[in-house]
């Protein structure tokens, strides 16, 4: 049935859309960590990435989430000569997270994540008025 | 008599069938409107308003069968009762008129959800018209609910 599908589509996208924020939440939260040791490397910022799946069986288009990549990015480095993990000339490495790039991401998340709900909102709306067919 | 064979039912069917397809669609455009490289889809219009003329006119006129056979020139144009013309009468293309994100993406999401609302609005009115025409029958029946 066309409807179920529709169904199954929206909620792959929401499905999608909430490991797009688990991720985006994962770097809010790491944002600051540092290096714990000179030469050590600190949390690299992990990007979400999004690719159309057919399903074969159902015969549509759905949304998956692929591998989980990490931001290339060169760390940032902040003067800090007292902390243990600095580094002869009194660098230490911080997280390559820009908690402004997150934010703003999240909101896109927030924005995707509202049309799904939207269109299985829809689609339901749809399925009731058909079965009120039979009253 | 097979109700859902008459002229005005299977015509709602169609149309029933069709917006239930658009919807899946349109939902598919929504789930992947952040996956780079993919394009909006776009199911082809049905022909509606041809189809009521045709419609109408049967009814006016030359054959009083139930089975009136309607002139098809495109595999799009709907069917009454018998076979549709071409097997399914719609197909999604994909839509290249939009905008494009850097990544490739063209799934403008306001306009999706536009034609979500738009989706919704003639699919209720598909099924009121089912519903009095149910209704119209029930009356005949000599039921006055309905």
């Amino acid at each position: 049935m066309d409807l179920q599908k529709a169904m199954i589509i929206s909620a792959s996208g929401l499905r999608a859309q909430s490991v797009r924020m688990r991720i985006i939440s994962e770097n809010i939260a790491n944002a600051d960590s540092v290096a714990s040791e000179p030469g050590a490397d600190p949390y690299r910022r992990k990007l979400v990435t999004f690719q159309s799946e057919l399903d074969r069986q159902m015969g549509v288009e759905t949304v998956e989430t692929g591998r989980v990549k990490y931001d290339q990015k060169d760390f940032d480095k902040r003067f800090d000569p007292g902390n243990p993990a600095a580094d002869a000339d009194g660098y230490i490495k911080v997280s390559n997270v820009n908690a402004l790039i997150e934010a703003m991401d999240l909101q896109q998340a927030e924005r995707s994540y509202q049309s799904n709900l939207n269109a299985l909102e829809g689609s339901r709306r749809m399925a009731t008025l058909t079965l009120e067919l039979l009253r | 008599m097979d109700v859902s064979e008459l002229p005005i039912m299977a015509a709602l069917k169609k149309r029933l069938k069709w917006l239930n397809a658009n919807q899946s669609v349109v939902s598919q455009n929504i789930a992947n409107a952040d996956t780079p490289g993919y394009r909006a889809k776009e199911l082809q219009q049905q022909d509606f308003s041809k189809l009521v003329d045709q419609v109408s006119g049967a009814q006016a006129g030359r054959t009083a069968t139930s089975s009136v056979a309607l002139k098809t020139s495109d595999p799009r144009h709907l069917t009454v009762g018998g076979a549709s013309a071409g097997g399914e009468n719609y197909r999604a293309k994909e839509n290249d008129e939009y905008e494009e994100t850097p990544d490739g993406n063209a799934v403008v999401l306001e306009e999706e959800n536009l034609k979500l609302a738009d989706n919704q609005m003639n699919y209720g009115l598909a099924i009121n018209l089912y519903r009095k025409n149910i209704g119209l029958l029930k009356s005949a029946l000599g039921q006055r609910d309905g």
